[in-house]
């Protein structure tokens, strides 16, 4: 019963399904980045529409028909900063406390009730939040505040607040729950409250996680574009307080593309604006890995 | 043949070398170290199972047996990132460690056993045929014929023959470690490799394993890891000892036990040492 | 109270004294926490559970099947361009993101030997999942639609949807397949088998679930999507019939367009409500797949 053990055979299936699925891997991935790169190429790094970078981002309005044209983004950026800030600042303290909810006071059933609740929130589409934030807050604006059109930037937060919500609490509640259980049992076998745990354990080893939590939901609502498309109002303005109306930078983009000639130096600053967008939310994300790794070592500790 | 200082056993290899055929050496570990990330796990290691024996490989934990088992069929390299910096094994005088072998044939006439048993998500019966039908070795016996047989020589037909489409997650552990056997043997291997096979299991299921293990000895050589001496010396013939990766004595496992001659493995024997 | 008797009477009075308050005060942020909760459980079902109760009245059989119609269009009838055009782009898009991400799964989790390899593909991978979907409008409408002149098609949209599928699906299969325990792996191996013989038999099967997961994920996530169907498919209104190189209507699309040029509130609540149902009644159904396919996959 001799048979040859030296033959080299060629596992032709292995070394195929290797080649094809490699083929699938790199086909996909040079098209995302064949994206960035072809959003920067469109964009002519600013050369078509004669600006640099601080009068685009600063100095200049926007004023595509003017003569000369202009193609200024301030307006555009000042509302993103506004709509993020207020979404993030409703949305932060509540989907902590509702990540801290889920670790550690929550029974069960309640979490497995929670679970779904929360993918459901995730998972409504922008446009159907911009529907109903149109339906409930704009119309009774009008009749609240005396405005002669509801939309202005404090809906698009308070609704953008809601779309990011169930990113803060999902990402909290893991870093929460991955600070290791008998470092707790620790801390209650001395006999402390569970809020003396919460302030003195919890919340330090969780930090870094509650940053990823944090960041997610900037990029969120950085990235958002239907949702404050319907609902932030849509003026080429300066806003001035959260009852005015603006444009954030992605409704910006939303609304002039589709009346833009190809190549124009509209055109140009719409991609351009884009690519800063794209780089901002990149980085963020950058951001967030290392801090997802760097939280994910703590809790093998 | 170079003898290390700490081996002390050649006088039985060098009767093993002047045995009759029917003994013939079927693995040969000639000097074997392996080493992963610069620290090495088995240094120098020498050893020999013959054919229609059972070798217990045996040592305090930590010492490297499982590892050199699985260098006996080439699953090291798939399991972790050591390599074998020098050495090699023979196994009926073929180098399994030379330029042209292939080890994915090495590993299909040299089956291995864990120490946790794993069922396949498919059936009973599909779960025997696992390697059979990828290597097509039906050798004139039909599906049935092959199941039946190698549940059998297990004895696992009794227990499941009416239910060999039912999956196999449902049976208990001691059967399915039963099962992972007639698996490798459907495969018509020319040897066996037990990883720990009885660790996990109760009592009763760890002799039924003894039993069947005994009963496939004059059929194909068997080289169990046990850290179970007790064990070792109920079923092997041949005992080596590795301490902290390297080979410290082979002989009979009856010689071994009773007279051993390194100090570490007396030690080892009679419990002076974990 | 407990604290009283445990510390014996010895104890200074202010020390059970604060010992009492930072109980109350535990107690007041549980409270708190589970008022988080409430409102966290809160929101989800009030909202669904608004634009069922607004848009119930206005979803039939017929509103599923009909074409828009009344003047201005789309004031009466119904809606199933935009049914159709939906799940043809999401079809589409599945198609072509699904197999280059199964294989993409494979290559990371079975076949790819580099470690330092992976992980740069899968931090790109991951990154380029957190793009913003105008950024994928931008990008498909410079590239698909006038770079290789699709034009609005529901090619071009097809191709930006998977575009955005993907990552996730890129994720989610290698995920489930890392998730496989490594003993069915050895075991497997360690019989002679080729690793793609492992991954058909065993390892797929056990993997499934997570990867039909991420299906689930991934086209709930593109169908809902407006802002790069916007540029690269759709059309306000069309007469019905599917072609690659013609525009479509989609849900979100219609339903944008409902609300942004006033045509009707009506429709509007009823596309919604159709387009969250579908999105339910899809995640419902994977998840009764895995449900069914449970205990014993043969």
């Amino acid at each position: 019963m001799t048979r040859p053990i030296l033959s080299k055979s060629l596992y032709w299936s292995d070394a195929a399904v290797k080649a094809l699925s490699f083929i699938a891997l790199g086909t996909g991935v040079s098209f995302l980045l064949l994206m960035i790169v072809f959003v920067l190429r469109e964009s002519s790094l600013g050369s078509g529409f004669g600006m640099n970078l601080y009068d685009f981002l600063v100095r200049q309005p926007w004023a595509p028909m003017a003569t000369p044209p202009s193609h200024g983004i301030f307006h555009a950026w000042i509302s993103t900063l506004v709509v993020t800030a207020l979404s993030l600042g409703l949305a932060i303290p509540l989907g902590v406390g509702i990540g801290l909810f889920l670790s550690e006071v929550a029974p069960r059933w309640v979490q497995q009730v929670m679970q779904p609740a929360l993918e459901l929130l995730a998972g409504i589409p922008a446009v159907v939040y911009g529907f109903f934030g149109y339906v409930t807050l704009v119309r009774n604006f009008e009749t609240w505040f005396d405005m002669p059109a509801g939309e202005c930037l404090l809906i698009a937060g308070l609704i953008l607040a809601v779309m990011v919500l169930p990113f803060v609490a999902s990402t909290s509640a893991e870093a929460f729950r991955s600070v290791a259980q008998d470092l707790r049992e620790m801390a209650y076998g001395l006999g402390v409250t569970q809020l003396y745990v919460m302030r003195r354990v919890l919340f330090r080893k969780a930090l870094p996680g509650l940053f990823a939590a944090v960041a997610l939901g900037l990029a969120r609502a950085l990235g958002e574009t239907l949702a404050v498309l319907m609902l932030a109002g849509n003026t080429v303005a300066v806003p001035h307080s959260l009852l005015d109306r603006g444009q954030p930078l992605t409704a910006l983009m939303a609304t002039e593309l589709g009346e833009t000639v190809v190549h124009s130096a509209k055109y140009q600053a719409l991609f351009a604006s884009g690519f800063i967008l794209l780089i901002v939310v990149l980085g963020i994300n950058v951001m967030i890995w290392i801090l997802k790794h760097r939280f994910m070592e703590r809790s093998h500790a | 043949m170079i003898i290390p200082m700490e081996m002390t056993c050649s006088l039985t290899l060098e009767e093993a070398r002047e045995a009759p055929a029917s003994e013939a050496r079927i693995f040969d570990v000639h000097n074997l170290s392996v080493a992963f990330n610069g620290r090495s796990i088995l240094r120098g290691v020498n050893a020999m199972a013959l054919d229609r024996q059972v070798l217990a490989i045996v040592g305090p934990s930590g010492s490297g047996k499982s590892t050199l088992l699985r260098t006996m069929n080439r699953t090291l390299e798939l399991t972790s990132d050591a390599r074998v910096t020098s050495g090699d094994i023979h196994f009926k005088g073929e180098r399994l460690y030379g330029n042209g072998t292939d080890p994915r044939l090495v590993r299909k006439r040299i089956c291995m056993v864990h120490q946790k048993p794993v069922a396949f998500p498919m059936s009973i019966g599909e779960n025997v045929l696992f390697g059979v039908r990828f290597h097509k070795n039906w050798n004139g016996r039909t599906k049935d014929e092959i199941v039946r047989s190698c549940l059998e020589r297990v004895g696992l037909w009794d227990e499941v023959k009416d239910r060999l489409s039912d999956p196999a997650s449902r049976l208990s552990v001691g059967q399915l470690q039963r099962l992972c056997i007639a698996r490798a043997l459907a495969n018509d291997p020319e040897a066996i490799l037990m990883d720990e096979p009885c660790s996990a299991l109760d009592p009763v299921s760890t002799g039924r394993i003894e039993e069947l293990i005994l009963a496939m000895k004059p059929h194909l050589p068997i080289v169990i890891v046990t850290h179970n001496l007790a064990q070792a010396r109920r079923i092997s013939d041949q005992s080596l000892f590795l301490y902290d990766g390297q080979s410290l004595e082979q002989d009979t496992t009856e010689r071994i036990f009773t007279h051993p001659r390194n100090d570490r493995v007396r030690d080892f024997i009679t419990g002076k040492v974990g | 109270m407990h604290d009283t008797a445990v510390l014996s009477p010895s104890a200074n009075v202010k020390g059970s004294e604060t010992y009492r308050r930072s109980v109350l005060r535990d107690r007041l942020w549980r409270a708190t926490l589970w008022f988080c909760g409430f409102i966290g459980f809160l929101l989800p079902v009030s909202i669904i559970g608004y634009l069922v109760v607004e848009g119930i009245h206005c979803v039939s059989w017929r509103f599923l099947v009909d074409y828009p119609k009344g003047t201005p269009l789309g004031t009466q009838g119904g809606i199933w361009p935009a049914v159709e055009g939906s799940l043809a782009l999401a079809s589409i898009g599945l198609l072509v993101a699904f197999p280059l991400a199964l294989g993409g799964g494979l290559y990371l989790a079975e076949y790819g030997r580099s470690q330092r390899f992976n992980k740069i593909v899968r931090f790109l991978v991951e990154c380029l999942a957190a793009v913003p979907s105008i950024i994928y409008g931008l990008f498909g409408y410079a590239f698909l639609v006038v770079f290789l002149k699709f034009g609005i098609s529901l090619i071009a949209g097809g191709l930006v949807l998977a575009l955005i599928m993907f990552p996730i699906l890129l994720i989610a299969t290698q995920e489930s397949l890392r998730s496989v325990d490594d003993a069915y792996r050895e075991m497997g191996l360690s019989l002679g088998v080729t690793r793609f013989y492992l991954v058909r038999r065993v390892l797929l099967r056990k993997a499934w679930r997570g990867i039909v997961a991420g299906i689930v994920l991934a086209v709930g996530h593109a169908v809902g999507s407006a802002a790069p169907v916007l540029f690269t498919a759709s059309i306000y209104f069309s007469k019905g019939g599917l072609g690659l190189d013609r525009p479509v209507m989609t849900l979100p699309t219609h339903l944008y367009n409902l609300v942004s040029e006033a045509i009707s509130f009506d429709q509007a609540f009823g596309t919604a409500l159709v387009l969250i149902a579908g999105l339910l009644l899809f995640n419902a159904s994977a998840m009764l797949l895995r449900r069914l396919g449970g205990g014993s996959p043969q």
